[in-house]
């Protein structure tokens, strides 16, 4: 069993740091997720992880060995592109079988274990095509059969299915969480699609501008996020700004234009100090209750999703973001007082 | 940090290409260059200021009219003589000056315009291509130089167009003979430029309002500059080096006024001892012109590196059906050009079925097939052909070699500031025009140090020119490999290194398999350029014992300069080199099933 392990790793593009002294730890046998906006840095750190980048400061660990130094080819990971580049002068058996005939297997022993990877990946039958006969989910699923076949120590996958339409996406997702779970193997994934990474991920890092914000699950990051950035990157949110009062009940006490609230914070925060109050859409209810926060908006917007109505309103300058039961009748216009946990509700400095 | 983390993954296999393609390139042609520098004596470059060089005011009038006792008036159409270094920069000028825009205008009517007759007007246009070193110079100056010639029987005799003989020779002629053959080398470039602009470019320009000559001069002549100026730069240099054009009309005093004929005169009358001090001199002159000529053009378009020329040609080019108030003035543009410029290729393959000549007239009086039996049966002929095939493969494997190693190490492997250098190394060829490279190495391998060993020039040239010829012809065949490498995303590499595969395993099953045909294209085109090398192959050509290793373009012009009555097989040579480039050409356009630039010569 494998575990990654980044210490302070460090990667300049002549005047851009495209990786910030970033610290990481893989466990062995989960599925880790790099998520970030384009640019950020997640696929420079998962390319310093294979050895197609040298870092210029900082550790590589895999397994527990400093491979900061070791090529590539030495270090067992192997990887999934973006684009699949599978080799176009070799048909499908052949880029599958690549990897087995560098490392010597007897013939029998690769047939053997490309009609297995084949399988896995439910192609078995288009060993003879080349890889340009294929339609992208075909490719894809080679390139998965290609890296998976070497039976190597991680999985490193960058933005696998952007490449494929939005239903196919779907699918080769579960197939893909599936499949690791199945094969026990630590897997490390590059996406900037939030969606994507909160369904797949056992954890999940969130980058930008090369640092790691937040570490954690996917709920972990999404209910509690670290910082700003982390909360307007994931998820849909309302942001009300305020000043903290003081600590009431284990509970931080702002006050906004919209009334005093009650939250929690990751940091710890002092009087007087100013602050942005956090809640996701879905935290808010109509129902009211003693001790819970609620702020009046006047609605302006109404949207229809049949699992659930969407309200947007305004009050005191801020804008509020709600989804509600879809039998709720609620009209434009109206004044409307909406209700929220204060374990729900998240202050950001 | 390690050396291994400062030089970013070194590794053995980038050590041996590096030391390879730069040992290569500093022993064959930094080093004999500095031997240039190193020999040219002070006086030598002082009397460079005398008016043999320098001659201003010119002496002479380029164009005279001359009233003989008996017959029509003559005009004499020679150039004027401004001393040799002179001489050879307006010369060159000229040349490339009118390349250009012959080549600008036919590009622009075959890359934007659509009409009757242009799929042969294309392969037409490939005829002048075609090389045929020498011989067509030949050709030429039996249509020009005499009161008999093609051109005052045509234009006096029969249409009665002009009054008077028309008689070019001189420096105005190697400057038309030069123009004639230089030409498609600017078009290829600019009208593959044209047909890479993207087309919305110049959509969004019709959008705001500009059209016709004003869309051309803002829009689509800046963004196809880069074509325009690297096509123009060879023109330039080619010019500057041609021996052909000068070697052939010599008899005139004028064209031998010229820097690369005196460098190829005086390199000659070094032979047996010392170089000669003049020739060194020269040659380092020609040198300056040709780097300044070419780093002042390079830099030009480096500065306006904004030109996008796109990869690859996804969308359809703007092609446009030809308007009819210019049909006529293109159809006469294309159909004179064209029957002028294949004339010389015309002339060569109609010379080579010649078996006696009427002293009094530029056609042959009887024909057979015999030239073409004496390449094989005639022992000389038969040798210089073995020795220029010899030649060529040596250098056709050095040059596959080298490209594929330098285009690799410039395209996939990061290696900072040593890449500029490999690149510029690899480019630098283009500059250096050829006899200066033979002056170097007979300034380099005249050392008694190399003497008996193979690099000894006055045992036998033979490894010196496939030196030569490699070097030289580096920059064209490494091209072709570059844009194959281009075209391979590197994560196919990538993917090959972390399912295991090692650098030296994925070169070769990965990357070599995918450029083979870019790979090979560039052997055919660098094997045929070096069949035609002149500059090389007349000079250094000449060394060695009992003229044992003299080249296919050697011989040719000993027969037309010594030999009366050997033009017929000069020409049958000339047929075999065209019949080369014409199967060379079939092949390169079938595997790589696109146009590849032609640079000629």
């Amino acid at each position: 069993m494998t575990s990654v392990v980044l210490k302070e790793v460090t990667k300049r593009f002549k005047n851009v740091v495209a990786v910030d002294r970033v610290n990481l730890e893989v466990r062995s046998g989960e599925l880790f997720t790099l998520l970030g906006p384009s640019g950020c840095g997640k696929t420079t750190t998962l390319r310093i992880i294979a050895g197609l980048e040298r870092p210029d400061s900082g550790r590589v660990y895999i397994g527990g060995m400093d491979v900061t130094d070791v090529p590539p080819y030495k270090r067992g990971t192997s990887m999934v592109f973006q684009n699949y580049a599978l080799w176009p002068h070799m048909k499908v058996f052949d880029n599958i079988a690549y990897g087995l005939k560098i490392r010597r297997y007897p013939k029998r022993e690769i047939k053997k274990r490309v009609r297995w990877a084949l399988k896995l990946v439910r192609l078995e039958g288009l060993e003879d095509r080349y890889p340009t006969q294929l339609s992208g989910g075909q490719q894809q699923r080679v390139a998965l059969a290609r890296a998976l076949v070497v039976e190597p120590k991680v999985l490193l996958l960058d933005e696998p299915l952007s490449n494929l339409d939005a239903k196919l996406r779907v699918e080769m997702r579960s197939e893909l969480k599936a499949l690791q779970r199945e094969l026990g193997i630590t897997a490390i994934y590059v996406t900037h699609d939030q969606e994507e990474a909160m369904v797949l991920s056992d954890r999940l890092a969130v980058m930008n501008e090369g640092r790691i914000h937040q570490v954690g699950s996917p709920k972990e990051v999404y209910m509690s996020p670290a910082d700003l950035f982390v909360a307007t990157f994931i998820g849909k949110y309302s942001m009300f700004d305020g000043r903290v009062e003081g600590v009431k009940d284990g509970y931080y006490i702002v006050e906004t234009p919209l009334g005093v609230l009650a939250g929690t914070a990751s940091e710890k925060l002092s009087e007087g100090e100013r602050v942005k109050v956090m809640v996701r859409p879905e935290a808010f209810t109509l129902a009211g209750e003693e001790g819970l926060n609620a702020v009046k908006i006047v609605v302006e917007e109404v949207d229809y999703y049949g699992d659930r109505i969407e309200v947007r309103g305004g009050g005191e300058g801020s804008v509020v973001l709600a989804y509600l039961d879809p039998d709720v009748r609620v009209e434009r216009g109206e004044t409307l007082t909406l209700y929220f946990k204060p374990s729900r509700t998240v202050i950001l400095r | 940090m390690g050396l291994r983390g400062r030089l970013g993954g070194l590794d053995v296999t980038v050590v041996l290409q590096s030391i390879f393609v730069v040992s290569m390139l500093a022993f064959f042609l930094l080093i004999p260059i500095f031997h240039i520098i190193s020999k040219t004596s002070p006086e030598w470059l002082a009397n460079f200021a005398k008016s043999e060089y320098f001659r201003l005011p010119p002496s002479g009038s380029p164009v005279r009219m001359i009233k003989p006792l008996v017959g029509p008036p003559v005009m004499l159409i020679e150039g004027a003589d401004f001393g040799i270094i002179l001489n050879s920069l307006i010369v060159a000028t000229i040349v490339t000056v009118s390349t250009t825009l012959i080549g600008i205008v036919l590009a622009f009517i075959m890359a934007r315009y659509e009409f009757r007759g242009k799929g042969l007007f294309r392969i037409l246009l490939l005829i002048p291509m075609l090389p045929t070193p020498f011989v067509n110079a030949f050709v030429i100056k039996q249509w020009i130089t005499s009161e008999k010639s093609f051109i005052n029987i045509l234009l006096r005799d029969i249409l009665h167009l002009t009054g008077f003989t028309i008689i070019i020779d001189g420096l105005a002629a190697v400057a038309l003979v030069q123009t004639l053959s230089f030409f498609p080398i600017v078009y290829l470039n600019v009208f593959s430029a044209l047909i890479n602009i993207d087309p919305t470019l110049e959509e969004q320009a019709e959008n705001m309002g500009a059209h016709g000559f004003k869309l051309f001069r803002t829009v689509t002549l800046p963004l196809a500059l880069p074509g325009i100026a690297s096509g123009s730069t060879l023109v330039f240099i080619f010019s500057l080096e041609d021996l052909g054009a000068p070697i052939v009309f010599s008899s005139h005093p004028l064209a031998r006024r010229l820097i690369s004929y005196q460098v190829f005169k005086h390199f000659y009358a070094t032979v047996t001892g010392e170089v000669d001090p003049r020739a060194v001199a020269l040659s380092l002159i020609l040198l300056l012109i040709a780097v300044t000529g070419f780093m002042i053009i390079k830099r030009y378009v480096s500065l306006r590196g904004y030109a996008m020329l796109s990869k690859g040609g996804r969308w359809s080019p703007r092609v446009s059906p030809l308007p009819r108030r210019w049909a006529l003035l293109v159809y006469l543009f294309m159909v004179g050009l064209i029957s002028v410029a294949a004339l010389p290729q015309i002339g060569v393959l109609y010379f080579s079925f010649a078996e006696k000549f009427d002293p009094m007239s530029p056609f042959p009086t009887s024909y057979t097939l015999g030239n073409f039996q004496k390449l094989v049966s005639d022992p000389l002929t038969s040798r210089v052909i073995v020795n220029s095939l010899t030649y060529s493969l040596i250098a056709v494997s050095l040059i596959v070699l080298m490209g594929f190693s330098s285009s690799y190490l410039v395209e996939r492997r990061k290696l900072g500031p040593f890449s500029s250098v490999l690149d510029a190394l690899a480019t630098i060829p283009i500059a250096i025009p050829g006899i200066v490279v033979a002056v170097g190495y007979l300034a380099m391998f005249s050392n008694p140090i190399f003497a008996s060993t193979p690099l000894d020039p006055f045992l036998s040239p033979w490894l010196l020119i496939a030196l030569a010829y490699s070097v030289r012809r580096l920059p064209f065949g490494a091209r072709t490999i570059y844009a194959g490498l281009q075209q391979i995303h590197v994560n196919l590499e990538e993917a090959a290194y972390t399912v295991g595969a090692g650098r030296l395993r994925t070169l070769f099953q990965i990357v070599a398999p995918l450029i083979v045909a870019n790979v090979f294209s560039g052997a055919m085109l660098s094997f045929v350029y070096c069949m035609a090398e002149v500059s090389v192959s007349v000079t250094l050509g000449g060394l060695g014992e009992a003229s044992q290793s003299q080249p296919i373009t050697y011989h040719i012009q000993n027969l037309l300069q010594r030999e009366a009555g050997a033009v017929p097989v000069a020409s049958a040579l000339g047929a075999f080199l065209m019949t080369l480039q014409i199967i060379a050409f079939i092949v390169v356009t079938k595997l790589l099933k696109q146009r590849v630039a032609f640079l000629g010569v």
